[in-house]
């Protein structure tokens, strides 16, 4: 091969970036394991309609975004999937197919997809000899082992230099790597390396031009490279989300692109195969045409998914619209002022079934549901460590909220001393050689962990939601306190922000004595995706600290004079308190301020209890589904929290599977219907909403939100091989907090675990796209569909599908790119 | 069979070992008696462990069956006075892990590693075998206690003894994963946890109990002894300096395990038998916990404190001489006669060694309490596991390694202090920027291992799971080539 020794640097074209950064942008952020929230993994596609992008991913990397055929198979056969819904489906749909045709389909298995041809596939379909390892395999694990030294912070006790970057450090480690040459016998490779350019960017024009291909063919190409490592790319283009969020840039995807191509271009040059550009070229060729039918061979797909998204939406929208249309009035928070207690909860969907069974057991509580967040865009900062955002994923922290109270300087102390500690000896233990001395003196101690973790777990439930707080900080409490930028955060900044949230929540008069905002957060032990429990809108965290935060902010007097000008007054005897939901054991904690304790002492007894009594109702409902028939209370309680400490539990909940649909609407509204702990529900009342600014917020945040979460569980199900990270007992947890390893080494694993959505038998989770309801007048939704494109996106590309439902006359419509189009409507009443 | 009785059956016996295990024991040597307890405790842990960990996952009536197997072959190792049988439950041993190795179906990567290991311990039970069989003629008998008898009575070991112990010593190193024949204890993380977990900690050590038990014959035979020294030391020193570098959990746990196998081995080549046996128990211990306990790794690194900067050559030297000195007193004072033997010295250079960067960083950081507990209290500890393990191994050996091989071993470690301490002083020095690549690279040795197995003895690899990323290209290529 011609050896094109340091050429001089090609420049770069705007039509060569425009199609690397349309590369980079097809990949989804995926935040490290500690702060891990759910992702859309489409997100990169949501600008072009659902069936484009499924027939993109599906041809790029054989990723399939529908169940396969036998999945509707089974439900055809036992009668769960009928000619009604398959008809229904076929009626709404531009699919050129027929009924029959269907049917037919559902006999059939779901033809295999192609996938994009790359230089190390054809190379590795040249080699003669196959009793040995592929390229395909060697480049993954090598570009593993470069990403996982370079993004590694805490693990290794080793790391090289990382600061020229991701590329640089590739080439520092390739050009010593002999593995092509000792695995599959392929010399030259190391000088090849050491002849690349020394930047990113010119080693991607060179292999392009290198590789001659046409210039249409460019994007196809960098993304396929970057679906190849995609995980690893989900880590870089976290990065990026990060570093653009804060206003900076990062491009540590660029340089992850240039690695693979690099590895491509290395490959083209030292195999000694004269025809492989030639046999390359005829692979895509063929890919091409291939590639071509699949928006053809998933139509059928297609109509399947919305047969089944169908049957569970029509008959929602259904019993939507069967609820009074005064009552939606009548019974709304400000309606009420008998009540004597009300509650916040997250909207996840985990909170539905708790609020049903708390306003079974306390008639005079009304629940309400709002971002778990409580709109609070805070970082947390903990007595010791590094601030951490507590909001959605999509937002960057404005305010501080840290821990204040007389305790605080000693608890420092404390935290410090033992982090310190620890620290000590954990590098006595990995360090060398003094791991070997650890061993002999300290490791049969070992053996009295092993037993205690077996048979008496010790609870360390403080562990993962306040990292580091004991028992002996309960003076302390989480309190905003300043600007992201380190201004004060003075009274009329708290002011206006609490009114926001209030706002937001619809909770502007009317208030009871005593208004609880319960955030969740989920005790789960030894588990690497545990953030994947928590709450999404907390940046994976425990919401405790938004929910207590918001207390405090409302429970002082000089925020509660100032919002009295801004049109909310909050009556004096009104106080608030902050709580959590656990969502693994179904407890439920209240912190109140300790002036609470005499003034609301018998409120919040009665909360307490009444939150008890909801914890056993609901710990009830639950336990068929986490396989656990005990007849008494107790035990029950007692087995799930044991579930929630055992070091081996792979399920200690269900998340947020099977999760479905979004509703923003008045409570009243779905009061009366048993949703299944499949909605996320919020709190929106209309008449209150001046200028649809709240309408707003709900359509471009929350509902983005729930977007993210439900096809992130929608990939883990339908693809769990690129979008879901595989089975949990093989996990290895890179770089401390990086992600995870389905096995030893390769591509980072994003999504969730096949346990989050498997059990074993059959897939828990459905995956159907989320169906939003939204109480509002269509003029005001439309008017927000044309202003936000994102929004627009998400409804008219069929990334989920809005409803609206007619306060007047409780019908329920679906936006669909031409317009409304009735879908209930309940003409006589019962 | 369903899953839950299977369960139930597996546990029934696993716990029912323990109290077998209590009535054997005065029939067994102390050895044996300790690795027993052991062997019972690290499966029973592991197997009840795994009732909830692999909940759903298919085929767990043979899952059960296989790891019951596993166990009873590994105890019947421990237990058993007849060589041959020694060696046929050691066979057995890894015929039944392997069926477990292979357990999530579908994963090239897993069967790879499977293979090889497969393929290392073949070659060991040859090794082994012979080195049994020359035993048995030697000495006409298949009782070890026997040989072991008729030895020490011998002035002189006749060569095929020799021979036997080489033997013996090779099929141990193959079997416990030292360099370059490691890599498969490395990749077969392609298993669920707990099967890691009862590997590192249950079976990979079986070598080590072997030549603990064979101690008083093993331990006169130069060649042996020295083979174990260098082989030993090599895989400690350069597995440490891979592990150092390694960013997943897992990953470091297994090279861990490599180096401190190596340790074991090390020892056993100076004939330091007790310090090899509590190694042994503390590590399988350590090692079980710290892979069952891996995914808490994201909690614990939560709560870890920075990094501390550089302590400085002031403070180095301090901590070298305090440390030197805090060893030399708790030895002096605690480990009794211990203290005379050169196994014992080269571990309290080993432990000053250690030592000294704990301090150098108390120093820097200001934190003087865990300094201290560490500098005291692992030479403290160290003298009492010590006296509690004399009595459990045969009567130790003098040295009879060469000379030079341990010398040589010692500076082994001496230059892994130095990389440490270096590390920690001027991470990117060029010396370790050179050597950083290589260390990252595993410093290639399994590459040519696993391409000698692919010529000679290619694994059959079937995909069960076509959507594998570790699989052949999509079907489309196939048909374009």
């Amino acid at each position: 091969m011609s050896n094109l020794s340091m050429p001089t640097a090609p420049s770069i074209t705007d039509e060569l970036r425009a199609a690397i950064d349309e590369a980079c942008a097809r990949v989804a952020p995926a935040w490290p394991l500690d702060r891990s929230i759910a992702v859309n993994p489409y997100w990169g596609w949501v600008q072009s309609p659902i069936t484009v992008a499924a027939a993109e991913i599906g041809a790029l990397a054989a990723a399939p975004m529908h169940m396969p055929r036998a999945w509707y198979r089974e439900q055809w056969r036992d009668g769960t999937l009928t000619e009604a819904h398959l008809r229904r489906a076929l009626d709404g749909s531009q699919a050129r197919c027929t009924y029959t045709e269907l049917v037919r389909a559902l006999d059939e298995d779901t033809p295999p997809l192609p996938r994009h041809p790359l230089v190390s596939d054809a190379l590795d379909l040249m080699r003669e000899d196959r009793r040995e390892t592929t390229w395909h395999a060697l480049v993954l694990d090598q570009v593993g082992r470069t990403c996982e030294a370079f993004f590694d912070n805490s693990q290794a006790g080793w790391n090289g230099d990382a600061s020229e970057g991701l590329y640089a450090f590739w080439r520092s480690l390739a050009r010593t790597d002999h593995s092509p040459r000792l695995q599959l016998g392929l010399r030259g490779t190391t000088t090849a390396v050491a002849d690349l350019p020394s930047d990113p960017l010119p080693v991607i024009v060179e292999a392009l031009e290198t590789l001659a291909l046409p210039r249409a063919a460019r994007a196809p190409y960098l993304t396929a490279l970057l679906l190849s490592v995609g995980g690893w790319a989900s880590a870089c283009a976290h990065r990026r989300w990060d570093a653009r969020l804060a206003g900076r840039d990062d491009d540590t995807i660029i340089e992850l692109l240039a690695v693979r191509i690099a590895w491509e271009l290395v490959l083209y040059r030292t195999a000694a195969f004269t025809d492989l550009v030639a046999r390359w070229t005829h692979a895509r060729r063929a890919w091409s045409e291939r590639a071509a039918d699949v928006p053809q061979q998933q139509m059928v797909d297609w109509v399947l998914l919305r047969a089944i998204e169908l049957r569970y939406s029509d008959s929602l929208a259904r019993r939507l619209s069967a609820v009074d249309p005064f009552l939606a009035i009548r019974s709304g928070p400000s309606a009420l002022a008998t009540i004597r207690a009300q509650a916040v909860f997250c909207i996840d969907v985990r909170s539905e079934p708790f609020r049903r069974a708390l306003e079974s057991e306390y008639a005079e509580l009304r629940t309400l549901g709002f971002a778990g967040f409580f709109g609070l865009p805070l970082a947390y900062e903990p007595v010791v460590g590094a601030a951490r955002p507590q909001l959605p994923g999509l937002l960057a922290a404005t305010v501080i909220a840290e821990d204040i109270g007389a305790d605080r300087a000693t608890s420092a102390a404390h935290e410090t001393a033992k982090r310190s500690a620890n620290r000590h000896w954990r590098d006595f233990a990995q360090g060398a050689p003094s791991a070997f001395p650890y061993v002999e003196a300290m490791g049969l101690s070992a053996g009295f962990h092993l037993l205690r973790a077996s048979f008496a777990p010790v609870d360390r439930r403080a562990d993962p939601v306040r990292a580091g707080h004991d028992a002996t900080d309960a003076l302390l409490s989480p309190t905003l306190t300043r600007h992201a930028d380190g201004r004060l955060l003075d009274d009329d900044a708290r002011a206006s922000m609490a009114a926001g949230v209030l706002r937001g929540m619809s909770l502007t008069d009317g208030f009871a004595r005593l208004v609880a905002f319960i955030g969740h957060g989920a005790i789960v032990t030894n588990n690497p995706q545990a953030a994947a429990l928590a709450c999404g809108a907390c940046g994976g965290q425990s919401g405790e600290i938004n929910a207590r935060a918001l207390a405090a902010l409302l429970n002082d007097r000089a925020v509660r004079d100032r919002l009295i000008p801004l049109g909310i007054t909050i009556p004096l005897q009104t106080r608030f308190v902050g709580g959590v939901h656990d969502t693994t054991t179904d407890d439920v904690t209240l912190y109140p301020e300790a002036s609470l304790l005499a003034s609301h002492a018998e409120d919040l007894a009665e909360l307490r209890e009444a939150l008890a009594r909801a914890a056993r109702a609901n710990r009830r409902a639950r336990a068929v589904s986490l396989g656990l028939d005990f007849k008494d209370e107790q035990v029950l309680a007692d087995v799930v929290r044991e579930r929630a400490l055992d070091w081996s539990e792979v399920r200690p909940e269900w998340g947020l599977v099977r999760n479905a649909a979004f509703i923003a609407a008045p409570r009243a509204r779905t009061r009366r219907i048993n949703l299944h702990g499949r909605a996320f529900l919020h709190e929106y009342e209309w008449q209150r909403d001046k200028e649809f600014a709240v309408l707003e917020s709900i359509l471009t945040a929350p509902m983005v939100v729930a977007n993210w979460i439900n096809l992130q569980y929608f990939a883990s199900t339908v693809d769990p091989e690129r979008f879901g990270s595989g089975d949990k007992t093989l996990h290895n947890v890179v770089g401390g907090n990086v992600g995870v390893y389905e096995g030893g080494g390769g591509d980072l694993r994003i999504g969730l675990a096949k346990q989050s959505v498997h059990d074993g038998t059959d897939w828990v989770h459905e995956p159907l796209r989320l169906a939003v309801y939204v109480e509002a007048p269509a003029s005001a939704i439309d008017s927000i569909i044309e202003k936000h494109s994102i929004v627009r996106a998400l409804v008219e590309h069929e990334w989920l599908f809005l409803h609206r439902i007619d306060s007047s006359n409780s019908s329920v419509h679906v936006r669909r790119t031409v317009g409304w189009e009735e879908v209930a409507r309940i003409t006589a009443r019962r | 069979m369903s899953d839950r009785t299977a369960w139930r059956l597996g546990l029934s016996v696993l716990a029912a070992a323990p109290l077998l295990a209590l009535v054997a024991l005065p029939t067994l040597a102390p050895l044996q008696g300790a690795m027993l307890l052991l062997i019972t405790l690290v499966g029973g842990v592991t197997l009840r462990f795994s009732r909830r960990y692999l909940d759903g996952a298919p085929r767990i009536p043979a899952f059960v069956g296989w790891f019951l197997a596993t166990i009873a072959a590994a105890t019947l190792v421990v237990v058993t006075d007849n060589i041959m049988v020694l060696a046929l439950a050691w066979t057995t041993t890894s015929l039944a892990l392997h069926q477990l190795l292979t357990f999530a179906q579908g994963r090239p990567a897993a069967e790879i590693a499977a293979h090889k290991k497969f393929i290392l311990s073949r070659c060991a039970d040859l090794t082994v075998a012979a080195a049994m069989l020359l035993l048995a003629r030697t000495f006409n008998t298949l009782s070890l206690a026997d040989i072991i008898a008729q030895a020490s009575i011998m002035p002189v070991l006749p060569t095929s003894v020799t021979a036997a112990g080489v033997l013996l010593a090779t099929g141990v190193i193959l079997r416990s994963a030292q360099l370059p024949f490691h890599g498969w204890l490395i990749q077969v993380m392609e298993a669920p946890t707990p099967v890691s977990a009862l590997l590192h900690a249950g079976i990979v050590n079986l070598g080590a109990y072997v030549l603990i038990a064979t101690g008083p014959l093993l331990g006169r035979v130069v060649a042996s002894q020295t083979l174990l020294v260098v082989v030993g030391a090599i895989t400690a020193v350069g597995a440490s300096l891979v592990l150092l570098t390694r960013g997943s959990i897992k990953g470091a746990l297994a090279w861990s395990t490599c180096a401190q196998m190596g340790f074991v081995l090390f020892e056993c080549g100076l004939g330091a038998y007790d310090l090899a046996l509590l190694h042994l128990l503390a590590h399988a211990l350590y090692k079980a916990n710290a892979f069952l306990n891996s995914g808490g790794v994201v909690a614990r690194q939560a709560v870890r404190a920075p990094r501390t900067t550089a302590p400085g050559v002031v403070r180095w030297a301090a901590g070298a001489v305090a440390a030197a000195a805090i060893v030399g007193a708790v030895a002096a004072l605690s480990w009794g006669d211990a203290f005379a033997r050169v196994p014992m010295w080269i571990s309290a250079m080993i432990l000053t060694m250690a030592i000294v960067p704990t301090l150098a960083k108390g120093l820097r950081a200001g934190s003087w309490r865990t300094p201290l507990l560490v500098a005291v209290g692992t030479p403290l500890a160290y003298g009492l596991w010590h006296a509690l393990m004399l009595p459990l191994v045969p009567a130790l050996p003098p040295l009879v390694a060469a000379t030079g091989a341990v010398a040589l071993a010692v500076a082994g470690f001496v230059a892994l202090f130095a990389v440490q301490v270096t590390l920690i002083e001027q991470p990117q020095d060029a010396l370790l920027r050179a050597l950083y690549p290589h260390a990252v690279a595993g410093f290639h040795l399994d590459d040519v291992f696993t391409r000698m197995t692919f010529r000679l003895w290619p694994p059959d690899l079937t995909p069960v799971r076509p959507e594998s990323r570790m699989a052949a290209p999509a079907l489309v290529l196939e048909k374009a080539a």
